[in-house]
């Protein structure tokens, strides 16, 4: 019990994947808690397996081979494997940011050794403070000045890399006002774990003051 | 080329097939993406996903002469041993493995 209480403490906190705040990232923890579902049952049914060879060697003697090399060793993790591949596409499919999606707000995140900066697309940036309306869209158009970095805010949505001469975009949605804690997830130098920043998501009113601009009425 | 020394050509030559179609499906993606592919238009596909398409079915075309020089050397089964069936098995794999790494680039959206 004291195992698991220490194992489950690493499930919450300002970086957790599995305390999502928006859909994206709900979605996310989502294919994580059926992984781990999946895993949990195929561990079981394995163990049940090793179990009976071991109390019980015969009963399990007139199963054909071909059961246990075509049926359980091809055909079980093929089907499997695909049908997770199929539901992490689908979900991935709907977290990418849509350039026809109407009411949504764009800024830009530019990172370097070793801060982000971020402000409107064509505005001053600000180390470390990205601010957002809570409850609408926002397109985050990340890029970088040196090296390969990453953009993640793992209670809001998943990770997209910030590459040099490229601008990516990624779609978040905070749905209430509040402080959402980010970190750069792609090693970059020696300063890597030294680089992160907020999200700050405010009510609609104080978008404005924010210096923000809505790049796609 | 007898069939002692054409065993290893089968045997690999359908995971090399598969393995260019990974690399050249990566490659066209990544460059595509990079020069904005995705959004010029040619007729009702964009020409990112018109060059992910050509890629894909140049590798599984590639699949129907090792197929046919395969069912020369005939069936499965015909053979004494489990081994000598291998290059039918292990191409079989290639061209499963060939059709999957491809249908994400049909189907789903191509840069972010």
């Amino acid at each position: 019990m004291a195992g698991a209480g220490l194992l489950l403490a690493g499930c919450g906190g300002p970086l957790s994947t599995l305390d999502p705040a928006g859909p994206s990232a709900a979605s996310i923890a989502r294919i994580w808690w059926v992984m781990l579902a999946g895993a949990a049952v195929i561990l079981a049914f394995v163990l049940v397996l090793l179990a009976v060879v071991f109390l019980s060697p015969d009963r399990l003697r007139g199963v054909p081979g071909r059961v246990w090399i075509v049926g359980l060793g091809l055909a079980f993790p093929l089907v499997t494997l695909t049908a997770l591949v199929t539901y992490a596409l689908l979900t991935g499919e709907r977290l990418i940011a849509d350039p026809a999606e109407r009411d949504v707000v764009t800024v830009r995140a530019v990172a370097r050794q070793w801060e982000w900066r971020f402000g409107p697309p064509d505005g001053p940036l600000t180390a470390g403070r990205l601010v957002i309306p809570a409850g609408r869209p926002v397109h985050v158009a990340v890029t970088s000045e040196d090296v390969i970095h990453s953009f993640w805010v793992p209670r809001l949505a998943g990770k997209m890399d910030a590459i040099p001469g490229h601008v990516n975009v990624i779609r978040i949605v905070a749905p209430a006002p509040g402080v959402y804690h980010g970190a750069c997830a792609e090693f970059c130098g020696l300063g890597h774990a030294a680089m992160p920043f907020v999200v700050e998501a405010v009510d609609p009113a104080g978008l404005n003051a924010a210096g923000l601009t809505e790049a796609r009425p | 080329m007898n069939a002692q020394t054409s065993f290893p050509v089968f045997v690999t030559a359908g995971f090399l097939i598969w393995s260019s179609a990974f690399v050249m499906l990566y490659a066209a993606a990544s460059a595509g993406c990079a020069f904005g592919w995705q959004m010029e238009m040619v007729g009702p596909l964009s020409l990112q996903r018109l060059v992910l398409l050509g890629v894909w079915s140049v590798h599984l075309a590639a699949f129907v002469p090792l197929g046919l020089a395969l069912r020369r050397r005939g069936s499965p089964g015909d053979r004494r041993s489990v081994f000598a069936d291998a290059p039918f098995w292990i191409t079989g794999a290639a061209f499963a493995a060939t059709v999957f790494i491809g249908v994400p680039g049909a189907v789903l959206t191509a840069c972010a």
